[in-house]
């Protein structure tokens, strides 16, 4: 138990580091919690990208050169980020309107929902066993990230390219506990989870009402609550990703999302979602194209585009290099010849993925968001990025799907797990943009239209 | 103008009411499906027990046993007591993860069976599931879900 305790008291080394910058002069006028938790997701994406710098140069990783590195680097950020003026005070209510009450009971209620599921062992994914844990549990016992290990040809079913944020991050929590625990690593589903509930609101009610806010932020939480432990995504890649999209998501379709600030700091987060899992890479990229076409002026997008994709570009390239340098693995592993399609799979595909989200709850934690969007009333302009990049994101795993002539098999494992992403997507594209009622009324301003 | 915006106030909160609704609802489905609260506040003896894996608790039990007893360094091979490739390549990916330090290695990998002669000189072998023949070695231990064996070799 002690062992297991100690794993999850390291994790809070993430927000302590990545306070340095989510408490920066700009963010000042974020809720206390939604800063918390963004710093925890910035704490663990620059931690975990030192680990992967130290296994490139060679440098056995150790506890407080880790975190002393980390704060710094955080340091370095946050002082970069305070030379830009503080966000404007939209003077966030403390008064707990109905839907606000009702909304953080459901949300409480998810989470602990997804904690029971956990703890009774109802939640935890097989890919945990064989192999985000074993992983975690080599490299630190190596104290790098392993090439050996991942390059045993009794091991290729390791993955060796999948990207190393969550693999890190389970190796530091062993270091400091002494070994590697598993229920510990199971408990990062409810625990990012309410991360992921308290940062959101957060943001979500700096560009819209209390209500809308209350009601986006259930409706993402307990979709992806319920599809959490149907899917059994317990110790895997699946929560840690989910949590740095929605959030990196939240702050671009926000009312503070042409700042440069909010720009870096949603770069960071989908630096942490590109390390999180390969799925994180193509939703970077479709946020970032999409963001930088829709909501940037011309003369801008390139500086946009640095923000948006540097973090993701160090993190990302580090590792490519290190699989590169230490020969266990050339870029991602693919499924073939990029336009070797089966076309004809495509009724198969459709078929399949409608039943594996169909499997999950009726499909509810995507019907919900969708209902949501398709009740949104006018303008629909500022839903057109996230809905965009929902589109975008289906459309590349149906097309990924088309490698393999026969993928019944593997959308029935994979689907409900990749699609996972378009439950925030859905319910923020409905939220947003809709003109605020009460404060803001008679201005005619617009939600989320920053 | 006003009006507009108050039929877009309107519009927001039945909306926003539906939303909160829907939440319900998963929330609801969620609880519904969780164990039996009697089995729920009983300590799960693996992570897996009412996992869509639960039927591998046994394995991870057996293995978490083997752990205890198999020094570190040593070779071991795990299988079922039948054989049964793809259920044997499974069972591998779970001594590797449970038995960190050791040498696991595989007594079958996928479409092309090791039989239990042939085990690729492992100093213990693991056996899932009640035995069905005998094995060449002196048993080290014996749970319910299965036997650890220490090997004789030449």
């Amino acid at each position: 138990m002690r062992p297991g305790l100690y794993w999850l008291a390291s994790l809070l080394v993430f927000p302590l580091a990545g306070s340095l910058v989510s408490f920066s002069r700009p963010f000042r006028a974020l809720p206390l919690s939604s800063r918390l938790a963004l710093g925890a997701g910035v704490g663990a994406f620059i931690l975990s990208t030192l680990m992967t710098i130290f296994s490139l140069i060679g440098v056995p990783w150790s506890v407080p050169p880790l975190i002393g590195g980390a704060v710094l680097v955080c340091a370095a950020i946050g002082r970069r980020l305070s030379l830009e003026s503080a966000g404007e005070d939209r003077g966030v209510s403390a008064a707990p309107g109905v839907y606000r009450v009702v909304g953080t009971l459901l949300v409480a209620a998810t989470v602990a929902n997804a904690t029971l599921a956990t703890v009774a062992g109802g939640a935890t994914s097989a890919d945990l066993i064989t192999f985000w844990g074993p992983k975690a549990q080599a490299f630190a016992a190596a104290r790098t990230i392993d090439a050996a290990f991942l390059s045993d040809p009794l091991l290729d079913y390791l993955h060796p390219s999948y990207p190393p944020l969550v693999t890190n991050v389970f190796a530091f929590a062993s270091l400091v506990a002494g070994r590697f625990a598993w229920g510990a690593a199971t408990a990062t589903f409810p625990l990012l989870l309410a991360a992921l509930a308290v940062g959101l609101w957060g943001l979500l009610r700096r560009s819209m009402s209390a209500a809308s806010a209350s009601a986006v932020a259930a409706l993402v939480v307990c979709g992806l609550g319920l599809l959490g432990t149907e899917a059994n995504i317990a110790g895997t890649g699946e929560m840690p990703l989910l949590f740095y999209e929605t959030l990196a998501l939240a702050l671009l379709v926000g009312a503070d999302a042409t700042k440069p600030s909010a720009q870096l700091l949603a770069g960071l987060l989908l630096g942490g979602a590109a390390s999180a899992k390969i799925e994180g890479l193509p939703f970077v990229l479709a946020v970032t194209g999409l963001f930088a076409w829709s909501r940037s002026q011309s003369g801008q997008r390139w500086r946009v585009c640095v923000r948006l994709l540097g973090p993701t570009a160090v993190a990302i390239g580090t590792w490519l290099a290190y699989g590169a340098l230490e020969g266990v693995f050339r870029g991602y592993e693919g499924y073939g010849s990029l336009l070797k399609l089966y076309p004809e799979a495509l009724p198969t595909i459709t078929e399949s993925v409608a039943y594996s989200l169909w499997l999950i709850a009726y499909g509810m934690p995507f019907l919900f968001p969708l209902v949501f969007l398709a009740l949104r009333p006018r303008p629909w302009r500022p839903a057109l990025f996230p809905i965009g990049v929902a589109v975008t994101l289906a459309c590349f795993y149906f097309f990924t799907y088309l490698h393999v002539p026969d993928p019944a098999e593997w959308i029935s494992w994979s689907a409900a797990r990749i699609f996972s992403p378009l439950i925030p997507l859905l319910a923020l594209a409905g939220g947003i943009g809709s003109p605020v009622p009460g404060r803001f009324e008679g201005s005619g301003e617009v939600e989320g239209h920053g | 103008m006003t009006a507009t915006l108050a039929k877009g106030a309107r519009e927001r909160s039945w909306r926003n009411a539906l939303a909160l609704a829907a939440a319900l609802i998963l929330v609801a489905y969620g609880f519904r499906r969780l164990p039996r609260w009697s089995e729920l506040f009983r300590l799960p003896r693996t992570p897996l027990d009412h996992s869509r894996i639960h039927d591998s608790s046994a394995q991870f039990r057996l293995l978490l046993e083997a752990a205890r007893v198999v020094p570190p360094g040593a070779t071991v091979v795990m299988r079922g007591a039948q054989a049964d490739a793809r259920k044997d390549a499974f069972l591998h990916r779970f001594a590797v993860a449970l038995l960190p330090g050791r040498r696991v290695l595989p007594a079958a990998v996928p479409g092309a069976p090791v039989s239990p002669s042939d085990e690729p000189g492992a100093e213990y072998v693991v056996i899932l599931g009640p035995l069905r023949e005998s094995v060449s070695g002196d048993l080290i231990a014996a749970t319910p879900d299965g036997t650890i064996w220490r090997t004789r070799r030449p």
